[in-house]
């Protein structure tokens, strides 16, 4: 069904590519969507992943990579035009309440997710979590910031160490 | 403070997994989108992320201002700020100040310190000779002085060289004769590429090779050095007028 033409820049409307995740799940995607990632790209560009093919992403399990692509099929229309400035307000408000939809989600999943934005190399991504787990860190103590992240505790030279570093910085508690 | 639920442990510990999994460049990636206050939150909160914010200069970057002014005391219940008078020089976020000793008051002390990030270094005595193998056993260090032994040296104004965008090495020169403290300044800017600032009537610049950058004024606007603060007005100055 993946439609013959390739090499030319104007075709990501038709072309469909196959990733395969790491627990061998296939997911079928537009090329234009997929090429978000710049690992993908020169794939797609050489004319892989088309047909019965695939590429296979052994570090992406199917549950990060169905969210990943969730993500790339709502941004591909803006990024195809290159973020342009014909993009209307209501577009670019459409598009930030999906992500801070898209990044509301359990910690376990933000980590995946923030992994394969790298490896995949998917900018919007990457910054995207990137800010939500810095949102996560903003304002707190760092006692506050290892519960959040789930640090284990404190052993009693970690706690001494934080104490001395804490009254060292105690400025940045006033 | 930290008083934790018993229940939560195996949930952090396999969190935590999480955590240790992020690669540096993603956590860096992530610290980078915090404010300063919450960067110095983050150096405290383990090893690894103090190690990652210093590594990584991410406090550097956003606390370093690269021009002062000066510095303004504001103390509690005062209607007037005092002006931190002490202040022999600065450079590019560096401040060297003018101190004295705990233990002999008397005893006045030069201390380089960089205010953002509370580092504090006390210059040598005056008198105290520079072992001759100094130079290259501080070469690994993040901060390196150059400090020439002189009797003298404490009626000399002191001036400091720092760039961080070129190296975390700062210099810190007694201007002694004015032809010194020139050549110091341009050994430093032919060493770290920087174009020349022009000195026009001094005897050392005459003397520089014709190859080197196009020479321009005091205060030239692309040098990552800061000549534009009245302290380095002044030092042009007395480079002029020479002794």
């Amino acid at each position: 069904m993946a439609a013959p033409e390739s090499g030319d820049g104007n075709n990501g409307a038709a072309r469909m590519v196959t990733l395969i995740s790491s627990d061998n799940t296939r997911f079928e995607v537009e090329a234009a969507a997929a090429s978000l990632s710049q690992t993908l790209q020169l794939t797609i560009l050489d004319g892989g992943g088309g047909g019965g093919d695939g590429i296979p992403l052994p570090n992406v399990d199917s549950a990060t990579l169905s969210k990943v692509l969730e993500y790339c099929i709502k941004h591909a229309p803006a990024a195809a035009n290159g973020g342009a400035p014909n993009a209307t307000a209501v577009d670019r408000a459409e598009l930030e309440r999906f992500d801070n939809e898209f990044v509301n989600i359990d910690q376990s999943v933000l980590y995946s997710l923030i992994m394969a934005a790298h490896n995949l190399e998917i900018e919007g991504l990457q910054s995207l979590v990137a800010k939500k787990v810095a949102d996560m860190i903003k304002g707190k103590s760092p006692m506050e910031i290892r519960r959040t992240l789930g640090f284990p505790d404190p052993t009693p030279e970690e706690q001494a160490e934080m104490n001395a570093h804490m009254l060292e910085y105690g400025w940045a508690y006033e | 403070m930290d008083c934790h639920v018993d229940g939560e442990s195996t949930g952090d510990r396999q969190a935590a997994d999480l955590t240790a999994r992020l690669l540096k460049d993603v956590l860096a990636n992530v610290l980078c989108h915090l404010a300063p206050r919450d960067l110095t939150t983050s150096r405290c909160v383990c090893e690894a992320w103090r190690a990652m914010v210093d590594a990584r200069r991410l406090l550097r970057a956003k606390l370093l201002p690269l021009w002062l002014g000066g510095i303004f005391i504001n103390f509690h219940n005062y209607s007037i700020s005092e002006l931190f008078t002490c202040l022999c020089d600065h450079c590019n976020g560096l401040l060297v100040i003018e101190g004295s000793d705990d233990n002999s008051p008397d005893l006045s002390v030069h201390y380089v310190l960089n205010p953002a990030t509370r580092w504090c270094a006390r210059l040598p005595p005056l008198s105290t000779p520079v072992p001759p193998s100094a130079p290259t056993t501080m070469e690994a260090k993040p901060y390196e002085y150059r400090y020439d032994p002189d009797p003298y040296q404490d009626i000399y104004d002191k001036y400091l060289i720092n760039d961080p965008t070129i190296s975390l090495h700062y210099k810190v020169c007694g201007q002694e004769i004015t032809t010194r403290l020139l050549q110091r300044v341009s050994q430093y800017m032919l060493a770290t590429k920087v174009p020349l600032p022009s000195i026009s009537d001094s005897p050392s610049t005459s003397s520089s090779s014709p190859q080197e950058p196009p020479l321009e004024p005091f205060g030239y606007k692309d040098s990552p050095l800061d000549f534009h603060s009245p302290l380095h007005q002044n030092a042009a100055l007395t480079l002029r007028t020479p002794n």
